[in-house]
Parts: structure tokens; C-alpha cells; sequence
């Protein structure tokens, strides 16, 4: 017994250090691959140390004079840089982009002065979402702005929007309907159109211009945002090559031409794109041509002393605009920007024309408060995080104050003796220091936050590979555990594979780039060659040992284990991880794994009835030689327990419950023509006949739901007797369902009744079935045989036996065979136990039962019919494999069938209980199960949300060990088949159950561990094709919205398919313990 | 093999059926080839219930035709031909509904395109199960043995073992580009589905005359040795 727990807990460690293997791999990847920070939702006020705080004089505006008191801010989507600047050369000029802006080229030269243009260079993904976050807050881009609500895409980040509101001003809004997504309620007016259609190229455009000339003269407004779309859509479907392009930058031109002149004093314009395009017309990347952007600054006033010389226009990053309009309008910078002023835009100033010290000053002022400004904010970004470099950090800090410091000097000293020259190059020296500075900051977040590590990726993917290489080899020696022997090269492997474990976390977390990476790449492949040597060894060793022993036998295995229908699920389970490398595929998932299991199912059945036809062709051969062709009398009878007919019913059955799982899908927003199930919609939204049905629809289902294992364990004789976690099935169970289905009546009640009850009354009924279903747990661990002894009574001579056949399922042979002796001789009948036949499945039935009534209560009672298709079709795709495997006879071959289809059904499910990998469509409501919002912390409620958001893998890897366990406990539609195959008195006493894995000690941990490296190794691929999915596509135009969540959600998802694998193995090996000291106690008795 | 008790007449018959299953191959190929994005009636693309249609017809007349040039006579002789006829009819329809199940089972839209959904299984039964009722009738342990157990004797059986395999495998392949992002006008239900079951059917003629022809060269070494 003690061997037996050794190697239960060996198993237990090798998975946990898989499992260390797989975290550690994710975090490397995701460390280099999610790039994220931490958003801040300070706000910059006027009251500062470091600026004046009020506004004075005419001109106002707080932190500076405000050179603007209008501004009027014209996007248009993917103006290139090329689009807006003068080609004086003739070969460009047949181009149908080339110079269809003369506007800006005449302004640009008459009043250079008032007119400025640069090249905006936008950071990656040049999407429009993503740069008009960037655009307004002056941040740079992130997959996670963690501490932001995920649900929408508001900006909760400081912005000069919100600013310019909080200060009571007007803001007006023109255009593209993404904006009124950003800044929700922030507009004064707003006209927004839909920016969906590519193809459509004027309707926004136009829209706009109906209403545009009309706001601007009202006057009644401090910033008036106007976004044009027609550029972006036109590249979409023509290219920039199209001369439906040169009508579009046309019909800009004149756009422009006539703002201008309605322009008036005070009043300050920028023309500007938000990204570039490719010569294809697409964007989203990082090539010169997509962050190419133009920007170009007019006003009626002068707006700069020094001006441009003709053609040399300054390059100027995107986020500098930030800063920039919020000094020209007197308003303090937003608090997380980033961006450098533009010092052109600060050197003149309207009231002190003469002094050019003066001009130099304003400019040098514009710059400290902007470097102020910034480290304020990496100040307080510092305190929360630990992202940025402490050394750089403190090194940048000091020559700020040093500059700081030169400057309050240079300033006293201006006032008592003033050499113009010297303090001209002070000031200059000055300035460069503070743009030093500024730019410094911006280089260290780049580097942290906006740069994949493609180092780290590589390595996350090399780790993952070495696990995955591992994880084969661990099913490659299962066989070898399973006859209790440990195979030498395990210690090397493990060695091998920790040596290179380590030196990959401590390059990870303390080391970076360079010979040691390099180092750690050597040290990965040498490993991963390792192992398969090892693995090779194995295999060769099993096969030399089983040549020894059985060579026929082994032989038919290596055929079998590469048979046609292996290869075939292979090759399906290939085809969907094939599908993370594309978009579409990724957004139709849903349907396309529906598709696949379908297959998956048709061809388990297709091996079932096939191998049946097999071994009757046999078996009829050898009764009646070559001719001999059964033609008995169609009797119906035979015809319903025939094994083929079963077989095809229960196929049938289980996809049709695949098949409905459609019905409580959720719709992606890039999938076209979808709409979201009903039974998503909450009961409370529903109009009152709608309401009754699915409400009692979903209690019937419930109630199903909770019934079946009821009967599956009665049946087994799992139920009999008075201990606790039988009471507990019977009672609790029934009960619990109750109470949560009257939670849902609670929750189905009109809203102002709801709200009218007292809190109490409103969370009691889920947190009684939260507390209940911990306690079962509980109860059910620390008793967790589900058997029953039949009290030995003398007069009693054969109890039951005659009466109730069913019940006597489980006649303990067993015992009777080895403990005969002893009985013999104090004259006893062997003791009659009940559910001994099916001590493991009833463990995993009795936990699955738990689970899904929790999980039912987290999805809400829309989502629970879709919980009972799942246990429907788990049930009824186990009975066909329980079929297949009495025919065959051997539990082996099925394993790899079973493993891939439950994965599939997982994935199925997954969308099935209306959840999608997007992060909108995570269902928040989940964690206001049984609380009232009123949480201390987020653990509690990021649990309940996880919880609801995975449940198909945590109910699916509960009941993964019934393909193990299913095929021996004897399925009560495949026992029908095989009662009819063979004599029935025979089944009845040969049969052990499940209890046949006890039998062999090592039998159980060996084929339990074969199972659970089988369901980790799917995963694991499942992980890795997302991970290269995510690298591959790492500049996709939708990788933040296609491929990185994607990458997340199948991360998580197979943390908790670890996770709940591990536990469900401690349960069975629980049992397992049990069970030995209860045999003891037995023959002790 | 029965084939083997009489080499004169299985070679013969192999010969015919070789050669009427490469012609086959061509035509249908010629024809599937030739009007393709053309716009006409015969354009799956842009007509594909009147080409599925004609597509059926053309099937139907070919595995006759194989079949027909090789046997001469219709399995289950000993039934009165209106009774026989009768018997193959309710078979042919219990299949086409079946494939209709499979075809909304794997995720074909319940409620639109209900003509498109039946011309397809119509088709998918044509393709993938009619040589088979052409070869082993109505009888059960026939079909198992063909396809179940996957032993055809040497003849039509390999081209109706082969066709309904590839027209089926063509089928399902052909449902994986519908999702694509492609914007092409193949790509609507069901027609890359009709299109994979036309490919795999051709596919199927070929791989079973190659089959043959194997089979053939065999033989002949055979009797030369």
C-alpha cells in the first residue's frame, strides 16, 4: 500500500511540475507578448506648485498664457504625410495623391508664419480606436490599461476633452461614431455617423459637411472635433492608387479651404490623420508608410517667430499633440501624457513681440512644465508599479532637478544683470536639457510598453515545447507504470528538464538579452533533443519487452495506435489549432468546432459499429465456417439491443445535444448576421409569457439535470444505506436545486420590487447553494465511498438476490475469491456490498453533480438547459465508447478518441453557455451571484467570474476520468448490448466494475496518468498554436482584437483545466486510500 | 476473390470498368472546368440550384452507365422490377433525408437556404452512396461489408467504394472555406460544399481507375508468368 501511495504521489508531483512548467512558460511568453500598464486616473488640475494656478488677464488659461481661445481639430482617417506635402517634381505628379492638398501648400507659403506643417509619426497598431486614445491622452498603447473598465472603451485616463469640460467649455463633435464610444456624454452636440461600412466612401463625409459650416459659425463652442472617414475607406477598397482618391483628397482640399476662411481671430486649426496607409490602402502595422501621418497647424494670428524653412518639415510623434493644444488653450497638460511640446508653437507671443529673451523664455516655460508634468506622472505611475527601470528612473529625476535648479538661477540673475548673448545660450542650453529629459522618459516607457520582446516570446513558446515534449514522454512510460515499474532515464529527464527550468526563470526575471539568452536557447533545444532520445529509448524498450511477452499482441497495438481513425482524429484536432492562424477562423470558432466535433463523434461511431461487424464476421466464421450468413428472424426486440442500432442511436442523440448547443451562443462583433441567443437576454428583461416559459423550461432542465445522476448512482446501488454523503445526494441535492431555482423566480421579479427587498433577502438563496455545495464537497471527502455493506444477518440466507435483481449488480466476488479461507471457516456468506462495482465513477458523478449545480447557479437559469446538453452529451458519447471498447476489449485504444472529443465538446460548450473569447463578452453580472457589489476585495468576484466564464472546462475535466472509469462501471444502455451479446447470468457475476482497477495496484495511477497527460497534452498544443498564432500575427491589424484574446482565453482556460484536472485526481486518489483502508478493515472484521 | 476463379472475364471486366471510370473522370472534370465563373446555367457560382440540379443528372447517368456497361443486370432480380423499383426509391429518399440531418447537424442554417441545404444532400447522396446502391442493392450485409469493412471485390465495387469516400471527405472539406474572410463569391453556402463533393467525386473515379489499373497490371503479370 505504501508503494502504491508513492506512486500516486510521484504522478501527483510530475503534474504539478508540469504544471509549474506551463505557468512559468506562459508568464515568459506573456511578459514579452502583452504589452501593459498601469492606467492612472489622476487628473492634472491648475492648482499646481510648479505653475501659476489662476488665469489672469485677458488671455487666460492656467499653467500658461493661452495663445487660443478656439480650436478646431479636422481628422482625417489615414492622412498620409505624402498626401499633404508639395511634390515639385513632375515623374510623382501623374500619382492620383500628389498634391490634391494645394491648400495647405499655399498657406504653408504665403503666411509661413501661420501656417506649419510635420510629419506625425503614430506608434503601432495604427488602428483608429487605438491612436485617438493616443491622440487625446497623450499615453502610449497598451493590450491592457489594467485598472480601466474592461467593458467598454471609454476613456477613463486623463484627456485634454475632459479637461477643456471640467473647465466649463463647449466641446463639439463632427464624425465618426468611435469618438461618442471614447468620451461618452462629453459633447455638446455631436453628430456622429457609423463607421462600419469600408465600402461605403460618403456618407460620413458628407453627413459632416451638412452640418459643418453651420455649428462653426454659431460660435458656441471651445473645441470642435471634426472626423472625416473618406480617405480610410477609399484606401480600403481602392488603394491610394485609385483616382477615387484624388477626388476624396480633392474634396478635403476644399474642406480645408473653407474652414479657413471662416476662421477668425483666436482661433487655431489642425488638420491631421490619425495613421498612414500601405500602397494597398490597409493599416494597422508598423511600416514607414502606415505611421506616416501628417499634421498641420493654421491660425489667423501668428502662431511662431522662427517659422520653417521651405520644405523642411520637423517630425513630431503623435502623442506631442497632447501637450500642445492643451497649452495653447491655457489648460492644464493631461496628467499620463507623454508627448514633448512643440516649441515652434511657443515662441511667439502676442504680447511681448519686442524681447526675443522673452520669446525664448515662454518656449523654455512650455518645456519645464511639460517635463514637470511628466514627471509628476512617472512619480506616481512608480508608486503603483515596478515596471519601469529604478536606476534610470532615479538618474532622470536628478538631472530634472539639477535643470530645474539652473533655471530659478538664470532667472535671478536675468533680473540684476542681463548679458543678452550669455543668457540666450543658457536659455538654449536649457531648453535642449529639457527636451533631453522629456525625450528620455518617453524612450524608457517605449521600451517598456510598447516593444514586443520577442526574446521572451521565443523562450515562453522553447519552455512550452520542452513541456510538451515532456508530457510525452510521461504517456510514453505510463504504460510502464501501469505494471509498477519506474523507468530509469525518468531521473535523468527530470534533471535535464529542471536544469533548464531554472536557468530559464532566472533569465526571465533577473537577466536580460544577450549570451545568456542565447544560453538559454542552446540549453532548450538541447533539452528538447534529450527528451526525445529518452522517449525514443522508451518506446523502444516497451516494445522490445512486450516483443518478449506477447509479439502478437504488440504488434496489434502499434498498428491500432496509428490507426486510420487515430490519424484522423489527429488530424482534426490539427485542423482546429491550425485555425488560431487565421482570423476568421478564430472569429467562427463557435461554429467551426461544432463542425469538427460532429466529425469526431460521427467517426467514434463509425469505429464502434465498424469493429462490431468486425469481431461478428469473426466470431461467425469460426462458429460457421466461410458461407454461413445469419438470417434470423427480425425480431424488434433484437433489433433495439442490437449494439449497432444503440450505437447509431446514441449518436444521433449526442449531436443533436451538440447541435442545440447553437441555440445559447453569444455573437462576436466581427461575426456578421449574428444574433445573440435569447437565453443570454437576463429573465428580468423578458416581456411576461416569455418569461414564464423559459423560466420553467430552465427548472425542468434543472431538475432533469439533478435527476440523473440520481438514477445513475441509484442504479449502481451507490445510494443505499444512511452515511452522510448518501443522505446528501438524496436530500441536500433535490434541495439546493430548489433553492436556486428560487433564486431565479428572485431575480425574475420587476426591478423596483427587487430593489425594494432587503439586501439579505436578495443574496441568502445563492449563498445557502454556494455554502451547501462546499459542504457536500466537503462532507463527500471525508467519506468519500459511495458503498454500502449489507448487514450479515443469519436468517437472512440470500438477501435480496431473487427479489431485486438490479440491485445485485454488485456481488462482491472479489473477496469471496481471496478471502475464502477465512470465511470458510467461521461459516459466513461473503459480505454483500453495494456500489463497490462503481466506488471511483460514483466519486466522479457524485463531484460532477456538485459542480454543475454550482455552475448552473453562476450562469443564470438561461444557461442551465445548455449545462444538461452537456452532461446529455458527455453520457451518451461515453456509452458509445463503452460500446466500442466491449467489442474490441481493449480500454487502451479509445483513450485518445475520448480525450480529443471531450476537448472538442469543451471548446463547444465554452461558446455554448454564451460566452466568446473577446473580453466584452465576459459576463460580469456572474459576480453578483449571492453578493451585492459590496466586495472588500476582487478575489471573490473574479472567482465567480472565472468560474462562469469557464465552466464547460471545469464541468468537462470533472467528468474526464468517466472515459477511464464509464466503460468498466457498465453504461445502462451499452449493458442492454452486451446482455444481448452474451449470456446474461455470465455478465452478472464476472462483473467487478471499476473495482477491476484496484485489483492491480498500479493499474489505476497508471492509466489515470496516461488519461491526465493526454487531456494536458492537448492542451499544451491547443497553447502553443495560440502563442504562435499571437507571434505570427503580432502586427495583424486585429491581433489586439482577434489573436491576443484569443491567446488569453485559451491560456486561462487551460490553467483551470490543469487545475481542476490536479483536484479531481486527488479525489480519485482519496478514494483510492479509502478504499485499501477500508478492504483492511474489512478483512480485518 | 471471385475475380480470381475466372481471369479472362475479371480481367474484362476490369478493363471496362477501368476505362469507363478514367472517361467519366474527364468528362465530368471538362464539365466541371469548362463553365466555371461563366455566368451561364451550368455556372455553380452564380446558379447553383439549376448546375447542382444538372449536376445530379449527370452523376446519376454516369454510375448507370458504369454500372451498367459491367453487370447488366440490376441486383434483387428476383423481385418484380415495380416492386424492386419501388424498394430502391424509399432507400434513395431515406438517405437523401438523412444526409439532410448530417447537413444541418454540422451546422447548415435551419431556416434559410432550405432549397440550397436539399439540392446539396440530394446531391451527397447521389455522389457518395448511389454507387453503392447500385452495386449491393438493399441489402444490408452488402453495404456493411463494402464500406463498414472496406473490402470491395475487384470491379464497379472500387469505384463505388472510392467515389462515395471522396465525394464525402470532398464534402466535408469543402464546408472549411465558408468562413474565410475572403469576400469571393464561392464561398456562400452550400456551394464550395457542392463543389468539394463534385472534386472528391472526380478524385474518387481517379484514384479507383489507378485502383484498376493496378489490379490489372497485377494480373496480367500473372497470367504472362
Amino acid at each position: 500500500m505504501v508503494a502504491t501511495m508513492g506512486f500516486g504521489i510521484k504522478i501527483l508531483a510530475t503534474i504539478c511540475y508540469l504544471l509549474f512548467f506551463y505557468i512559468a512558460s506562459v508568464l515568459i511568453f506573456t511578459k514579452g507578448f502583452l504589452l501593459k500598464r498601469v492606467a492612472i486616473d489622476n487628473n492634472s488640475s491648475c492648482n499646481v506648485d510648479f505653475a501659476r494656478s489662476e488665469e489672469h488677464g485677458e488671455t487666460g488659461g492656467c499653467w500658461m498664457h493661452s495663445t487660443h481661445q478656439r480650436a478646431i481639430i479636422v481628422i482625417i482617417d489615414a492622412l498620409k504625410f505624402e498626401f499633404m506635402v508639395h511634390h515639385s517634381d513632375r515623374m510623382k505628379n501623374e500619382l492620383p495623391y500628389v498634391n490634391k492638398l494645394p491648400e495647405i501648400h499655399n498657406l504653408l507659403t504665403q503666411k509661413p508664419k501661420h501656417a506649419l506643417l510635420y510629419k506625425f509619426i503614430a506608434d503601432p497598431p495604427t488602428t483608429t480606436l487605438q491612436r485617438l486614445k493616443g491622440m487625446t491622452t497623450g499615453s502610449l498603447p497598451t493590450f491592457v490599461d489594467a485598472g480601466s473598465n474592461f467593458g467598454s472603451s471609454e476613456i477613463t485616463e486623463d484627456n485634454f476633452i475632459d479637461q477643456l469640460i471640467k473647465r466649463g467649455k463647449k466641446v463639439k463633435f463632427l464624425g465618426d461614431d468611435t469618438w461618442l464610444g471614447l468620451f461618452p456624454g462629453r459633447f455638446s452636440t455631436a453628430f456622429p455617423f457609423p463607421s462600419f461600412n469600408v465600402h461605403d466612401l460618403h456618407t460620413v463625409d458628407n453627413g459632416i459637411l451638412h452640418h459643418l459650416y453651420t455649428e462653426l459659425k454659431k460660435k458656441d463652442w471651445t473645441l470642435t472635433v471634426v472626423h472625416f472617414l473618406g480617405v480610410d475607406h477609399c484606401g480600403h477598397r481602392y488603394g491610394p492608387l485609385h483616382p477615387a482618391m484624388g477626388d476624396k483628397l480633392s474634396q478635403m482640399n476644399q474642406v480645408i479651404g473653407n474652414i479657413t476662411t471662416l476662421m477668425e481671430k483666436g482661433t487655431v486649426l489642425f488638420v491631421l490623420g490619425d495613421h498612414g496607409m500601405t500602397a494597398t490602402g490597409d493599416h494597422g502595422g508598423e511600416s514607414p508608410d502606415e505611421v506616416e501621418a501628417g499634421l498641420f497647424v493654421y491660425s489667423v494670428d501668428q502662431i511662431t517667430a522662427s517659422g520653417q524653412k521651405h520644405g523642411d518639415h520637423k517630425t513630431i510623434s503623435q502623442i506631442d499633440f497632447v501637450p500642445t493644444i492643451s497649452l495653447l488653450l491655457g489648460l492644464p497638460i493631461p496628467f499620463s501624457n507623454l508627448g514633448q511640446v512643440v516649441p515652434e508653437l511657443f515662441d511667439h507671443c502676442s504680447w511681448s513681440k519686442e524681447s526675443h529673451i522673452k520669446q525664448v523664455y515662454h518656449r523654455v516655460q512650455a518645456l519645464r512644465l511639460n517635463a514637470l508634468q511628466i514627471s509628476h506622472y512617472i512619480n506616481a505611475y512608480m508608486k503603483i508599479s515596478r515596471d519601469l527601470p529604478e536606476e534610470l528612473y532615479t538618474e532622470l529625476q536628478l538631472s530634472l532637478s539639477l535643470t530645474e535648479d539652473d533655471l530659478q538661477k538664470l532667472v535671478t540673475k536675468l533680473s540684476s544683470h542681463g548679458k543678452v548673448e550669455e543668457v540666450h545660450l543658457k536659455f538654449h542650453s536649457l531648453e535642449k536639457r529639457y527636451i533631453t529629459y522629456i525625450q528620455s522618459v518617453q524612450a524608457m516607457c517605449r521600451d517598456v510598453w510598447a516593444k514586443f520582446d520577442l526574446g521572451a516570446m521565443t523562450l515562453g513558446i522553447l519552455t512550452l515545447l520542452v513541456a510538451f515534449v515532456l508530457t510525452v514522454y510521461c504517456i510514453k512510460i505510463s504504460p510502464l507504470i501501469c505494471e509498477g515499474k519506474f523507468p530509469g532515464s525518468a531521473a535523468c529527464v527530470f534533471i535535464a528538464s529542471f536544469v533548464y527550468i531554472v536557468h530559464i526563470i532566472i533569465q526571465a526575471s533577473f537577466l536580460e538579452g544577450g549570451m545568456v539568452l542565447f544560453m538559454a536557447f542552446i540549453l532548450g533545444l538541447v533539452d528538447l533533443g534529450f527528451i526525445g532520445i529518452a522517449i525514443q529509448k522508451v518506446h523502444g524498450d516497451s516494445k522490445g519487452e512486450k516483443f518478449q511477452n506477447l509479439t502478437n499482441r504488440s504488434n496489434f497495438e502499434l498498428s491500432q495506435s496509428f490507426s486510420f481513425e487515430n490519424l484522423f482524429n489527429l488530424f482534426v484536432i490539427t485542423l482546429s489549432m491550425a485555425g488560431y492562424f487565421s482570423n476568421s477562423f478564430v472569429v467562427y470558432d463557435s461554429s467551426i468546432s461544432v463542425f469538427l466535433t460532429q466529425t469526431l463523434i460521427l467517426m467514434a461511431s463509425f469505429k464502434t459499429v465498424q469493429e462490431h461487424l468486425r469481431t461478428v464476421q469473426g466470431t461467425q466464421k469460426e462458429m460457421h465456417g466461410k458461407k454461413a450468413r445469419t438470417t434470423s428472424k427480425v425480431k424488434f426486440s433484437n433489433i433495439v439491443q442490437h449494439p449497432v442500432f444503440l450505437t447509431l442511436c446514441l449518436t444521433a442523440f449526442c449531436s443533436l445535444c451538440i447541435c442545440l448547443t447553437k441555440n445559447f451562443q453569444a455573437c462576436r462583433e466581427e461575426q456578421v448576421n449574428c444574433i445573440n441567443s435569447r437565453f443570454l437576454e437576463r429573465l428580468i428583461n423578458l416581456n411576461s409569457g416569455e418569461k414564464n416559459l423559459r423560466y420553467f423550461f430552465s427548472i425542468v432542465c434543472l431538475g432533469i439535470l439533478v435527476l440523473i445522476p440520481y438514477l445513475l448512482l441509484k442504479h449502481y446501488g451507490n445510494l443505499n444505506g444512511n452515511s452522510l454523503p448518501v443522505l446528501c445526494m438524496k436530500y441536500t441535492i433535490p434541495l439546493l436545486a430548489v433553492f436556486c431555482a428560487l433564486h431565479w423566480a428572485v431575480q425574475g421579479l420587476p426591478q423596483n420590487v427587487l430593489d425594494s427587498m432587503p439586501v439579505w433577502q436578495q443574496i441568502v438563496l445563492p449563498r445557502i447553494v454556494h455554502v451547501f455545495c462546499i459542504f457536500n464537497l466537503l462532507v463527500f471527502l471525508a467519506q468519500p465511498l459511495l458503498v454500502y455493506i449489507l448487514p450479515q444477518n443469519k436468517s437472512l440466507s440470500l438477501p435480496y438476490g431473487q427479489s431485486s435483481e438490479h440491485l445485485m449488480h454488485t456481488v462482491y466476488r472479489h473477496i469471496k475469491v481471496n478471502w475464502q479461507d477465512y470465511f470458510s471457516n467461521s461459516k459466513d456468506k461473503p459480505p454483500v456490498v453495494f456500489g463497490l462495482g462503481t466506488v471511483y465513477t460514483s466519486g466522479v458523478l457524485y463531484i460532477g453533480t456538485l459542480v454543475s449545480l454550482m455552475l448552473c447557479l453562476l450562469l443564470g437559469d438561461g444557461m442551465t438547459p445548455s449545462v444538461l446538453l452537456g452532461w446529455f452529451s458527455v453520457l451518451s458519447f461515453l456509452e458509445i465508447l463503452s460500446i466500442q471498447m466491449k467489442t474490441t476489449q481493449d480500454s487502451r485504444l479509445n483513450m485518445l478518441s475520448g480525450v480529443l472529443t471531450f476537448h472538442l465538446m469543451t471548446s463547444v460548450f465554452f461558446y455554448g453557455t454564451g460566452h466568446q473569447a473577446t473580453i466584452p463578452s465576459i459576463r460580469w453580472e456572474a459576480a453578483f451571484v449571492g453578493f451585492h457589489g459590496d466586495f472588500t476585495n476582487n478575489i471573490v468576484p473574479a472567482i465567480l467570474i472565472l468560474f462562469n466564464t469557464f465552466a464547460a472546462q471545469v464541468l468537462f475535466t470533472v467528468l474526464t476520468p468517466l472515459i477511464l472509469l464509464w466503460p468498466y462501471s457498465k453504461g445502462i444502455i451499452s449493458s442492454i448490448s452486451l446482455n444481448n451479446k452474451t449470456g446474461k447470468s455470465e455478465t452478472e457475476s464476472e462483473w467487478k466494475g471499476d473495482f477491476v482497477l484496484f485489483e492491480n495496484e498500479h493499474k489505476l495511477k497508471g492509466t489515470m496518468m496516461e488519461l491526465m497527460m493526454y487531456v494536458i497534452l492537448v492542451n499544451e498544443l491547443q497553447v502553443l498554436s495560440a502563442m504562435c498564432a499571437a507571434t505570427l500575427h503580432r502586427r495583424h491589424l486585429m491581433v489586439w482584437k482577434i489573436f491576443a484574446p484569443r491567446f488569453v482565453f485559451q491560456t486561462v482556460s487551460s490553467f483551470i483545466t490543469f487545475v481542476t484536472l490536479l483536484l479531481v485526481y486527488l479525489v480519485i486518489l482519496k478514494i483510492d486510500s479509502q478504499l485499501g483502508k477500508w478492504l483492511t478493515k474489512l478483512y480485518t472484521k | 476473390m471471385t475475380a480470381d476463379k475466372t481471369p479472362h472475364s475479371a480481367r474484362k471486366v476490369l478493363k471496362r470498368t477501368l476505362t469507363w471510370s478514367l472517361f467519366c473522370s474527364l468528362a465530368s472534370l471538362i464539365l466541371l472546368l469548362i463553365p466555371f465563373n461563366s455566368g451561364t446555367i451550368l455556372d455553380l457560382v452564380s446558379n447553383c440550384l439549376v448546375a447542382t440540379k444538372m449536376w445530379i443528372s449527370v452523376i446519376l447517368i454516369q454510375i448507370f452507365f458504369i454500372c451498367k456497361s459491367v453487370t447488366h443486370s440490376m441486383p434483387g432480380k428476383q423481385q418484380s422490377k415495380v416492386g424492386c423499383l419501388l424498394k430502391y426509391v424509399a432507400v434513395f429518399l431515406a438517405i437523401v433525408t438523412f444526409f439532410c440531418v448530417i447537413t444541418i447537424l454540422f451546422g447548415a442554417p435551419l431556416t434559410e437556404s432550405r432549397a440550397e441545404t436539399f439540392h446539396f444532400a440530394v446531391l451527397l447522396s447521389v455522389a457518395g452512396t448511389f454507387p453503392g446502391l447500385m452495386t449491393c442493392g438493399v441489402n444490408l450485409d452488402e453495404w456493411s461489408r463494402l464500406y463498414v469493412l472496406s473490402s470491395p471485390e475487384y470491379g464497379v465495387e472500387v469505384v463505388a467504394y472510392w467515389t462515395s469516400l471522396c465525394s464525402i471527405f470532398g464534402a466535408w472539406l469543402g464546408a472549411f472555406p465558408i468562413p474565410l474572410d475572403w469576400d469571393r463569391p464561392w464561398q456562400v453556402w452550400p456551394i464550395s460544399c457542392v463543389l468539394g463533393t463534385l472534386g472528391g467525386y472526380i478524385i474518387g473515379l481517379i484514384l479507383s481507375s489507378v485502383h484498376l489499373f493496378i489490379k490489372y497490371y497485377k494480373m496480367a503479370r500473372q497470367k504472362h508468368l
